[in-house]
């Protein structure tokens, strides 16, 4: 016993000194190498003392992780992401969640307003709030008018439109027509063909 | 010719990519025409189309034959297709190439084609373009220009497009000719160089329905020969001739309505006026004709049911978290995905009945980033989802769960 407690208590000390107080997450220490791994955990640790949600943070490395960036450029996308997800519960409140401060964030990032997200927020309750703010984001990165875009989306939550009408009102901006694909351009029109049939006069020898 | 068809051939018997979205149509019509100094025909028609979309390619390849009973028959075709580039967004780059031809009983085989450049300016809803072209038809080089914008109000779409070809050939400046037709290609020690020039300006309205497509066109193209040479007016004469007689013009339109029975055929209808096509020789002429079409492959539906059409990538809410995602994918054998929902890590999808590979995941609604890949190739965009630069430098499919 009297040999167990010291050991109990080494380890203890040594469990605490040199484990960060955020928790690891194990996905990250399979697929991270130590120096972006822990990088990372800095900018989760920030963020979950900010009350921000760190999994899409942890999503953001892996998704780096698994297209090969390096790690400079994993940790700078997570940073990002962090920044936005601040922005967007700054704008959104303390009450929102993970869906839809991500929503948010890609909201902020394609160019929308914080306020226009507290309007929205204030026209929505927070568990509806996920779709619309996605199809805001995307519309406008898709290049819909930013103006155009938020009066349309606005229009819809002022009238309690459900998910499903903010999805059909994405698709009918942005394209997706039939023998269209999203993002191109219509094919440019041509007369009616002509009937493939001789000319009165006949064809030139 | 020859070659165009070959083409023609090649394309539709290749299997198409995987990350392609194929679609087509072929009509069987029956109706009348009819023709400057030929009068009235009746006609039956077969018009099979095919078009093949890559969220940077696009390719349309298309063909009609018409039957005219005893005034005669003959069979048009074309291929088209362009490769679109981003530069600086809204801004984008297309190269596309057009081949025609046209070939039938007492007529002679002609065949023209075209490539140049596009420079797109490019909105959801509205956009514009400048363009040049350079190619060969039945009498000889041409080079041009064109210039259009289109603009979207939910189901209704315009397009205003301005085009102009010029042509410059040896004649011999005999008697009269037609300003829309070439000129005659016999060349004699007397020839003299002239100048064809032909402009196009028409406006374009498309509306699309739940089960109801209406189309409408007109336009006007106008001839100019230059120098010397007197024009006159081809088809039915109704054009206009300036006081020197040198300039002409030739108005056309159409007029169509579709109606979709099922998700695969339609009964369609069109009326109006083509013009003449001196690039191969063809009068103009009024049409009337009916078709049944049918397409190949269930028809992409109005945007109000287009969210259910099982047509590229598709997620669909099972019960609560639960997300099935499906895509077609072609003659893969093996179909991966990955996405934020699989932590990015790939996971394996299932061939179903139809053909299409399906998973179920748990997912949250709203915005979602996925890839797919195919039989262990590169990572892609999925068809049918939105395709957006990463922080990685590559491409991501985009999806809103709803």
């Amino acid at each position: 016993m009297r040999t167990l407690l010291p050991c109990a208590a080494l380890l203890l000390v040594v469990g605490l000194t040199t484990v960060p107080l955020a928790a690891q997450d194990a996905r990250l220490a399979a697929r991270l190498p130590t120096g972006t791994r822990l990088a990372v955990e800095r900018l989760m640790d920030s963020a979950r003392a900010g009350g921000l949600p760190t999994e899409p943070l942890v999503r953001k490395a892996l998704e780096g992780e698994s297209k090969g960036a390096d790690s400079a450029r994993i940790v700078s996308a997570v940073a990002t992401l962090a920044r936005y997800l601040e922005q967007a519960r700054q704008a959104l409140g303390t009450g929102a969640d993970e869906a839809t401060l991500v929503a948010g964030a890609a909201a902020l990032r394609a160019g929308a307003q914080p306020a226009r997200l507290r309007a929205l927020d204030s026209l929505r309750s927070r568990e509806r709030l996920a779709v619309p703010l996605s199809v805001l984001a995307d519309l406008l990165t898709s290049g819909v008018e930013p103006e155009r875009a938020w009066t349309t989306v606005r229009q819809m939550a002022t009238q309690g439109a459900p998910d499903a009408d903010f999805l059909e009102l994405r698709e009918r901006l942005t394209g997706g027509r039939q023998g269209q694909a999203p993002g191109l351009p219509p094919a440019a029109e041509r007369p009616p063909t002509a009937a493939p049939l001789p000319a009165p006069h006949g064809p030139s020898p | 010719m020859r070659r165009v068809l070959g083409t023609c051939a090649l394309l539709l018997g290749a299997a198409p990519p995987l990350e392609a979205q194929v679609g087509g149509q072929v009509d069987l019509g029956l109706g009348g025409a009819h023709l400057p100094r030929r009068g009235e025909s009746s006609l039956w028609s077969l018009a099979p189309e095919l078009r093949w979309l890559t969220p940077r390619t696009r390719i349309d390849v298309s063909g009609e034959y018409r039957d005219f009973g005893a005034q005669g028959r003959g069979a048009t075709g074309r291929l088209g297709g362009s490769w679109f580039t981003p530069m600086a967004q809204p801004v984008g780059l297309e190269l596309f190439g057009e081949a025609r031809g046209q070939s039938g009983q007492g007529l002679a085989e002609r065949g023209a084609w075209e490539v140049g450049p596009r420079l797109h300016v490019t909105g959801a809803e509205r956009g514009a373009w400048i363009g040049a072209r350079a190619g060969m038809d039945a009498v000889g080089g041409t080079y041009g220009w064109e210039a259009a914008v289109w603009r979207r109000f939910g189901a209704l779409s315009v397009q205003i497009l301005g085009r102009q070809s010029t042509q410059s050939t040896d004649v011999t400046p005999r008697g009269v000719i037609d300003t829309l037709a070439p000129p005659p290609d016999t060349l004699s020690a007397a020839t003299q160089r002239q100048a064809r020039v032909l402009t196009d300006f028409g406006t374009w309205l498309r509306w699309e329905g739940r089960r109801v497509q209406l189309a409408a066109a007109g336009g006007v193209r106008y001839g100019l020969v230059q120098p010397g040479v007197s024009p006159r007016i081809p088809g039915d004469g109704s054009g206009l001739e300036s006081s020197r007689g040198r300039s002409s013009s030739e108005g056309w339109w159409q007029a169509d309505i579709t109606y979709w029975m099922t998700d695969r055929f339609a009964l369609a209808s069109s009326v109006g006026r083509h013009p003449s096509d001196p690039s191969l020789l063809a009068p103009g002429g009024r049409f009337l004709r009916m078709s049944l079409r049918a397409s190949l492959g269930r028809r992409a539906p109005a945007p109000s049911a287009r969210l259910a059409a099982p047509v590229g990538f598709r997620s669909e809410r099972l019960a609560a978290g639960i997300v099935e995602f499906s895509l077609p994918a072609g003659k893969a054998r093996r179909v991966e995905l990955m996405g934020d929902f699989t932590d990015w890590a790939p996971v394996d999808l299932e061939r179903d009945r139809g053909g299409r590979w399906r998973i179920r995941l748990p997912a949250e609604p709203g915005l979602h980033r996925v890839n797919v890949r195919y039989d262990g190739g590169p990572w892609l965009v999925p068809p049918g989802t939105r395709p957006v630069a990463d922080e990685f430098e590559l491409v991501t499919g985009e999806v809103i769960v709803g």
